[in-house]
Formats: structure tokens, C-alpha cells, sequence
């Protein structure tokens, strides 16, 4: 509640003003409850002018006003006035110089109301310990009270909230029950004080305090016992409070959100960030991974982050040196914390032994003179912080429920298959208003307004469809910083120095791609950071600078995502790819390799059992990798490129679609037949001469001129077993098409045109269709199928070796 | 009502009753989605023969089977009352459940079976798929054979089979006529 919100108001109350119609009483309703928030944060003439406003606004909805015009106009005129006001006030009380009273009185008014809710909660707690709803509303609103002390700048206040907080944790909060009530008493008496005079000395809060040291007692006393039990090999206990049961996933996702902040931020000061500008960030995601974790009762979490949060706080406040030792613990650290959230998403859990090695480690950190001890003391000691040592950062201090939220738009959680839903519907939707849209009746209808009305429809159900489909899109940062720790680990392995530089890494992709394309750019950064830049000492030899750059990049082009990883290391070696080819049997040793360009060299090394390196490393080197990721892109629809200069390095290019729901297609038509062929597929498309096209073995194989290259020719009709259809090639189209390992031509009657469409499935109890990959619903209604250009073709070179088939023969 | 499913187990209840040629034929009316008039279907390449192909139905693509062509019965021109029946069938996996539709030449009405008008399949010897049939019917002077509806999915290797036993018999006889007419 800032001044800065009642101006956002104000001026949204402005706009809904002038753009309100009378006739319309959404607008209206709209602007009175802007008005009304207005008002519930103004107090004094400005508070009854709004009032004013508002009251008008009541009227104008329930047409109680004669001449509806000049009352609006009123209301602008109101809104105005205070405006100019509201600028000449501002300038000077907009730097915040202690409390501002207005927002004080209102707070004064409502804290009444939330200590109520607050004492309710927790009588409510205390008479069933195991009330989780209650136990969340008492945290919440202590939680509630503590920021709104803080955005008052009644520092008693926040102060002794936060102490209280710090306290309740999940399942042991019945034990504070007293402390929530005497607080709230408090709060209430504060509020009465602060409210007349903010610097009021805030009334004897000692009785909240004996209350909160009470509690703390009785619940050490009941918590130390079976700490003790557990052994050093025992995997950690990680059950969780039952009430976050259902919404585990989401907190497990949330923390190891943090946990990569945290690797990320430790990665940027390794490779030479300044220590003090990144520590603050670091602290504050184990801070909150911390905290998180105690609300859970995750006690493994909770050590590890509070050693690894210690530590940082010893480096924030210039007490210690960030050296390799010290990231190394921090990565260590990340490691264990992120075992520990897979073992709750069904992983193994790691042991006692090795998270309090860890913790171990960390504190190592901070006194090297105790290095030396026995790392495993650690365990019980730290496993929960006594409030006093704990270090507490104002700033990140905040739940982690909005930490989030500060750092931009807010986000919602929302269930998968209930946002597939919705696209799904959007999509029916996309298809049922062109039926109308295209139906011949409307066609020919002449009537204007039903023209302009359908075209307004369209253009919403477009913008309808975009929207949906951008709710499925993410950024690719997460992937991106992921890889980060790949090159990190790779290089160090493999003895290589590296820089590793991210761009686009705000590029939105469809989120089951994203998912999909980790496992490839695994592949692929490994294989830059470990075949691609050379070791220090080669690089120094070529005059290289002994560290490597590989950048990984992600941007839009034309339609489609382009995610790169380009090296500056040594590049592919044409000769050596092609001796390895032929020593495996890959390409025949006979063959005249010196007619391969260097592209088609280049993209031997996507065979199957292709590898170069020298030595089999447990990096990379097994000969498995890039064939795995070609198929992967492939199965994204997508294509992958190779760039590579000898000695000047390597760029991988992998061409993804936006979405795996929607594709940019080309319709043919063969015979009475429509088909889609993915555009990504089409190189180029025309129409053959004569003397474009060979023959062999008396025209049962066909081939045609593309430029330099000679490439077989697939009749789609025949591929397809299909009738009809144009028999001779001069007089219908080729389509150059890149089916994955081979270009061929695909001979089709005609092209109809090109436009997106969205891809379903056959349904379920549909038989599998060689060479179709799904359908799309067509403009009329019909369903046209989607054509897989490589199972095509592999179709037809299946066709080709068993040309005795019925169909074939017919 | 007889929720229960059973492979084996023949169920008294309402059947949908259907006409191919002469001969009538029932499935379960709870089983039973929709019927509709013949749609606009799309052909599918290289699918066994009894598979007509994929229809939209309302936003959803559905695959449509010929149950003629299942039964190897001379395929006939499609008519005004020809229908598709859109039924629910399980999937191979537990709990899956798919749409399919399948083209009759007719529905006839829902029918009022009783346990005691239900006899076995008889034997009809290797001629005869007697896997699609729960069972058979005697209503009032005809009678119903009871389909299995799940079984119809997982035939394609027998139709494959007896295609490709067709198409080398008479290679020019089984040309499939342009979808809808």
C-alpha cells in the first residue's frame, strides 16, 4: 500500500472513465471497484471525493441517473482533480521519510480484523494439533503481519513477528499457540499506539517473548531423542507433513529452482564474477531453499542449506574468501540437495553419512583449523538452527511463496492436462469458426454486418489460439543453465579450460520440448567441451587463447527456434572423419570420398557407431551421442546442422518447431487425396523437365536432376498404395524433401497451398499407418493426414526390396 | 444395469441391433457413443482393408472400420441409411478406452435381451471368425448375434492375413471404392 499503488489506481480509474460506455455495466462495475479500492487507501477529502465517485458510478450501473453523460463526465472530472493533486503532493512525500500516515490509518483500521482471524486460527489450532489449515493460516498471517510491520517501518513490530515466525515450524506450531495469542494481543495494542504516533514506544512485549522461550523448551525437550537414532548408512528419513503431501511436486520443483540459482550463481563466481555482488543471491536461495524445507520438515534439506547458508554469510560479511574449496562445497552442497528432492520424486535418497559429510565440508569452510575433526559431529548439532546463531537476511527473509514474485510477473500453477484441455478446446474451437467462416452459405452471404461480425470472431479465435499456445511455452534459461554445470564438470575432467557463454537464454519454447532437448544438448556440450577445444597447451600452440568459448544460443528464426553450440576448439577433421567411416564400415572403402562435399562429411558423424576419439574417455567417445541426438531432434521434429571450419571449430544447429502442437505444412494433393508435409521438411519444389529425369533398370527406379546432386524419386501414390493420381512426372511436382539420414524427391499431383495446422492424434484404436505421423482437421471439416517424410521414404525403400506385394504387382 | 465387462461373459441387457445384408447383429447400447449418417472419410495408406479410414467427429479424429469388409462380406455401395456407430472399446492397455466407429448398413433398435434368449456361439468351423461373437440371440423370429466389441481392435493381423489371401486370389476385385460417395 504505497502511494505508488493509489497513482496506479487512479490513473486505471482514469482510463476506465474515459473509455466507459454508459450502456455498458462491466465497465462500470469495473471502474467502481477501482474506485473503491481507491478509497479504502485515501482517507480525509480525497477519500470522500472518490466515495463520491463511486457512489455516482453505483448509480450509473443501476441507471438511478437521469442524464447518464453529464454524470460520467462528473466522475472524470473527480478522477482529474485528483490527479493534479495527487502530483503536486507527491513530489516531495513520494521518498519514503518515514510513515506515511494516510496508509498507517488504514492499516490501524483493518490489523483489528487480522488479529482476530489470528487469535481464531490458533485457538482453532490448539484444539486439534493436527488442524493443518489452521496451522497455515497462523503462519500466513503472522508471515502477513511481519511485512506489513516492515512496509510500515514499525520495526518492533516486524521485529518480534519475525522471531515468532522463525519458530513455527510445520507440525510444531500447536506447541506457539500461547506465543500467537499473547501476540496478537500485542499487535493490537502496538497498532493503537503506532497509529497516533509511529514512533510510539511500542507496549511490554516480554510476555510474548516468555511465551516463545517456553515453547521453544518444551519442543527441544520433546524433538532431541530421536534425532539420535538414526544411523550414519541409513538412507534419510524424508518424510513429509502430510498436509503438503498433495502439493509436493510443486514445493520439490520450487527448491530445486533455488538449488540451480544458487549452481548458477556459484558458476558466475567461479569464472571470475564479483564474489560480493553474487553472494548476496547465493545467500538468499539457501536461504529460502532452507526455508522451504523446514516448512516441509525436510530435515536433510534444512542442514545442508543452513551449513551451506553459514558459510555464505561468513563470505557476505568479508569473514572469509570464496576459493575453489569453497565453491566446490557449495556445488557439493547443490549435488545433495538435489538427490535428496529426486529421492522425494521416487529417486534413492542419500545417507546420513553423506549429508552430514557434506555439512561437514561446508562448516570445514569456515574454520580450516577444525578441518581436521571428525566431519560427521556435524549431524544433530545444526540440524535445526537455535534462532539466536541463525543468521537472519532482512531482505531475503521473505516466504518463499513470493520470493519469486518480486523478480517480475506472477505466475499460477495450473495442472497440465487441464491446460491441454483448454488448448485442445481452443483448437476445436480454431477449426469449428473456419467451418463457418468458409462455409459456402456465409460465403455468398452479402449482408455487411454479418461479414464484419464474423470477422471480428476470427480475429479473437486467433488471438484465442495464440494465447492458449503461448501458455504452453517456456523460456529455455533453465535448460541453458543446466548445461552451465555440464561444460563446468566436463571441462574440469577433461582438463580443458573453458568459458562457457549462454545467449537468448529468454527464448520461448514449447515446454515438452524443452524437456526433451536436455538429453541432446548434453550430448553436444560434452562433445564441444571434450572433442571440440583443444587442451591449453595445443590451443597455446596454435595461438589460440588457452581458454575455449563455447556458447550455447537460442533465437527465432523464421518461425522455428534455433538453438545452437559453437566452439572455438579444433574443428571436424574431414580426413579423419572419413578414414574412421571407412574403418567402420560406414561408407565403402572403395568409394571415392574426394566427391563428398564437406557438408555430407560432416554429417557421417551422425551414423550410428561414429566416433573419433582417440581414447574412450567416460565423458564422451563411445560412439553413441550424435546419432542419439539426431533422433531426438528428429522425434521433436526438428533438424539438426553441422558448421565446422578445421582449426577454427565446430557450430551445432538444431532448427526446433515452436510447438509440438502446431506445424507449418504444406497441403499436396495426389489423386482425390490431401496430405500435410511438414514445410520444415521441403527443401524446394518444381516441376521436372524431361531430360530432369534418369532412369535404371527400365524405369523401375527413378531419378531426378536436383542441382548437382542426382536423388532417387518416391511416387507418393505408389508408396502409398493409393489410386489415381498423376502417372507421368513432367506433368506433376517434385518436392526435394530432407528425410532425415538422405534427400530424395517425392512426386505429388499439385500443391494446394501452405498454411499451420494443428496436430492430432488417429485416435487411439486407429492401426499404425506407415509413413503417417498424425491428422490435421481441414478448413472444410475433413481430416487430411500428416505425412512423416522419413518413414516415407523408408517406406518406399522397404516397398522397393519387396516389390512383390499385391498392390505393387496390381 | 450390467456395468461389468467381461471377455467371456454374456450379458442380458439392451443391445443396439444392426443390419449387414440379412443378417442382424447387436452390441451393447452402453457401449454405444453415437450413431450418425456417413461423414466425409479421410483413407488411410497401407491399413488393412476393413479400415476405412479416419473421420472427424466433431474435433476429434476417429478411426472407422467396415464391419462388412471385417466379416468378409461382399462390400456394398453406401446408402442413405447406411450409418456409422461410434462405440467405446478398450484399449490393450488396463483402463484405456478408445472411440471407433464402425459403418452398417443399417440400425435397426434397441433390444430387450434376456439371459434365456442367449445360446453359445455355435461352431462353425475355420471358415468363420467366431471371435467377434459373444454370443447368439433368438429375438422374438429372427436372430442377433451379439458382438464383442473389443475384439474388433485387435484383428488386424487376422484381416491382414485374410487380405493378403484375397489380393493374391483376385488381384483386381478388391479395389476400394473412393471413400463417401
Amino acid at each position: 500500500m504505497t502511494v505508488s499503488e493509489i497513482q496506479t489506481l487512479l490513473e486505471q480509474s482514469c482510463r476506465a472513465a474515459s473509455t466507459a460506455d454508459v450502456e455498458d455495466p462491466g465497465a462500470l462495475a469495473q471502474l467502481h471497484g477501482l474506485l473503491e479500492r481507491m478509497q479504502s487507501l485515501l482517507s480525509g477529502t480525497a477519500s470522500e471525493q472518490v466515495g463520491e465517485a463511486a457512489k455516482s458510478t453505483l448509480q450509473l450501473i443501476m441507471r438511478e441517473t437521469e442524464n447518464a453523460h453529464s454524470a460520467l463526465g462528473g466522475i472524470q472530472s473527480i478522477l482529474s482533480d485528483l490527479q493534479s493533486d495527487l502530483s503536486k503532493v507527491n513530489a516531495p512525500s513520494l521518498q519514503p521519510q518515514g510513515v506515511d500516515r494516510e496508509l498507517l490509518a488504514a492499516w490501524g483500521l483493518q490489523v483489528g480484523d487480522a488479529c482476530d482471524e489470528l487469535s481464531g486460527a490458533a485457538l482453532r489450532l490448539a484444539k486439534n494439533h493436527d488442524d493443518a489449515e489452521a496451522e497455515g493460516e497462523v503462519r500466513r498471517r503472522i508471515h502477513t503481519l511481519k511485512g506489513e510491520f516492515g512496509v510500515l517501518g514499525l520495526e518492533p513490530g516486524r521485529e518480534l513477528c519475525h522471531r515468532l515466525e522463525e519458530r513455527l515450524v510445520a507440525g510444531e506450531s500447536h506447541r506457539f499457540v500461547d506465543a500467537v495469542l499473547c501476540i496478537a494481543d500485542w499487535v493490537r495494542a502496538y497498532a493503537a499506539l503506532a497509529v497516533a504516533d509511529p514512533g510510539a514506544t511500542p507496549p511490554d512485549g516480554s510476555a510474548v517473548e516468555l511465551r516463545l522461550q517456553e515453547a521453544c523448551d518444551e519442543r527441544e525437550a520433546a524433538s532431541h531423542p530421536p534425532a539420535a537414532a538414526a544411523s550414519d548408512d541409513a538412507p534419510v528419513d524424508l518424510t513429509i507433513d502430510a498436509e503438503h503431501q498433495k502439493n509436493l511436486a510443486i514445493y520439490v520443483n520450487e527448491l530445486k529452482d533455488h538449488v540451480a540459482a544458487a549452481e548458477r550463481e556459484l558458476l558466475a563466481i567461479e569464472s571470475g564474477g564479483d564474489p560480493r555482488q553474487h553472494v548476496e543471491a547465493l545467500f538468499r536461495a539457501f536461504h529460502t531453499v532452507k526455508g522451504v524445507g523446514g516448512f516441509l520438515g525436510l530435515r536433510p534439506v534444512v542442514e545442508v542449506s543452513h551449513a551451506t547458508e553459514t558459510l555464505f554469510d561468513e563470505v557476505r560479511k568479508g569473514r572469509l574468501e570464496v576459493g575453489p574449496g569453497v565453491i566446490e562445497a557449495g556445488l557439493g552442497a547443490c549435488d545433495a540437495l538435489v538427490s535428496v528432492l529426486n529421492a522425494l520424486t521416487g529417486g534413492d535418497a542419500p545417507t546420513y553419512g553423506r549429508i552430514a559429510a557434506i555439512s561437514g565440508r561446508l562448516l570445514d569452510c569456515i574454520n580450516p583449523e577444525n578441518a581436521s575433526k571428525a566431519p560427521t559431529t556435524a549431524p544433530a548439532s545444526v540440524a535445526l538452527p537455535a534462532p539466536e546463531t541463525a543468521p537472519v537476511a532482512t531482505a531475503g527473509a521473505v516466504a518463499p511463496k513470493v520470493a519469486r514474485s518480486a523478480q517480475g510477473e506472477t505466475t499460477v500453477k495450473v495442472a497440465t492436462t487441464r491446460m491441454d484441455r483448454l488448448i485442445d478446446l481452443v483448437g476445436e474451437l480454431v477449426i469449428a469458426s473456419q467451418m463457418v467462416v468458409q462455409d459456402p452459405r456465409i460465403l455468398t452471404l452479402q449482408d455487411q454486418r454479418v461479414q464484419r461480425n464474423i470477422t471480428h470472431v476470427s480475429k479473437i479465435v486467433r488471438d484465442l489460439q495464440q494465447t492458449s499456445m503461448a501458455l504452453r511455452l517456456v523460456t529455455i534459461k533453465a535448460t541453458f543453465q543446466k548445461m552451465a554445470r555440464v561444460a563446468r564438470d566436463v571441462a574440469h575432467k577433461a582438463g580443458r579450460q573453458i568459458e562457457f557463454r549462454t545467449e537468448g537464454e529468454e527464448t520461448e519454447l514449447d515446454r515438452t520440448i524443452v524437456d526433451l532437448l536436455n538429453d541432446p544438448l548434453v550430448h553436444i556440450i560434452r562433445n564441444s567441451c571434450d572433442h571440440g577445444i583443444e587442451p591449453p597447451e595445443d590451443r597455446i600452440a596454435k595461438g589460440k587463447s588457452p581458454k575455449g568459448i563455447v556458447t550455447l544460443r537460442a533465437y527465432h528464426q523464421g518461425g522455428a527456434i534455433v538453438v545452437e553450440v559453437c566452439d572455438d576448439g579444433k574443428g571436424l577433421d574431414r580426413q579423419r572423419i572419413l578414414r574412421k567411416a571407412i574403418e567402420r564400415g560406414l561408407i565403402p572403402a572403395d568409394r571415392d570420398v574426394s566427391s563428398l562435399t564437406d557438408a555430407e562429411c560432416h554429417n557421417l558423424i551422425f551414423l550410428p557407431g561414429f566416433s573419433t576419439a582417440e581414447q574412450i574417455t567416460d565423458i564422451s567417445g563411445r560412439g553413441v551421442g550424435m546419432d542419439v541426438v539426431r533422433k531426438s531432434i528428429e522425434d521433436l521434429r526438428g533438424k539438426v546442422e553441422i558448421r565446422s571450419e578445421f582449426g577454427k571449430g565446430t557450430t551445432i544447429l538444431m532448427r526446433l518447431p515452436l510447438t509440438m502442437a502446431i506445424i507449418d505444412g504444406m497441403v499436396i494433393r495426389v489423386g482425390s487425396n490431401r496430405y500435410i508435409i511438414p514445410t520444415l521438411n521441403i527443401e524446394r519444389s518444381y516441376q521436372p523437365r524431361a531430360n530432369d529425369i534418369f532412369t535404371a533398370q527400365g524405369g523401375r527406379g527413378e531419378m531426378a536432376r536436383v542441382r548437382d546432386a542426382l536423388l532417387p524419386i518416391h511416387r507418393l501414390n505408389r508408396v502409398l498404395g493409393l489410386e489415381g493420381g498423376c502417372q507421368t512426372l513432367t506433368e506433376g511436382l517434385l518436392l526435394v524433401v530432407d528425410a532425415g539420414s538422405s534427400r530424395c524427391c517425392v512426386f505429388v499431383d499439385e500443391i494446394l497451398g501452405q498454411q499451420q495446422v494443428v496436430i492430432k492424434g488417429l485416435g487411439g484404436a486407429a492401426p499404425r499407418v506407415p509413413g503417417v505421423s498424425g491428422g490435421a482437421i481441414m478448413g472444410d471439416g475433413r481430416v487430411a493426414l500428416i505425412l512423416d517424410i522419413a518413414a516415407v521414404a523408408q517406406l518406399a525403400t522397404d516397398i522397393g526390396a519387396t516389390p512383390a506385394t499385391g498392390a505393387e504387382a496390381a | 444395469m450390467n456395468h461389468e465387462t467381461q471377455q467371456s461373459g454374456v450379458r442380458s441387457g439392451k443391445y443396439l441391433s444392426f443390419r449387414l445384408g440379412k443378417e442382424e447383429y447387436g452390441v451393447e447400447i452402453l457401449r454405444v457413443r453415437e450413431i450418425i449418417g456417413l461423414l466425409d472419410i479421410t483413407e488411410l495408406p497401407r491399413t488393412p482393408e476393413h479400415v476405412r479410414g479416419v473421420v472427424n467427429l466433431r474435433g476429434r479424429i476417429i478411426p472407422v472400420i467396415d464391419l462388412r469388409r471385417l466379416f468378409g462380406m461382399a462390400p456394398q455401395d453406401y446408402t442413405q441409411v447406411t450409418c456409422i456407430i461410434f462405440i467405446e472399446v478398450a484399449g490393450a492397455a488396463d483402463g484405456e478406452r478408445f472411440q471407433i466407429g464402425a459403418i452398417v448398413d443399417s440400425v435397426s433398435e434397441v433390444i430387450t435381451i434376456a439371459a434365456d434368449q442367449i445360446g453359445a456361439v455355435p461352431n462353425f468351423g475355420c471358415d468363420v471368425d467366431t471371435q467377434f461373437m459373444l454370443g447368439v440371440a433368438r429375438v422374438k423370429d429372427h436372430v442377433c448375434v451379439l458382438l464383442n466389441i473389443d475384439t474388433l481392435l485387435t484383428t488386424n493381423d487376422l484381416s491382414a492375413l485374410r487380405q493378403a489371401a484375397q489380393s493374391a486370389s483376385s488381384l483386381t476385385s478388391n479395389t476400394p471404392a473412393a471413400a463417401a460417395a
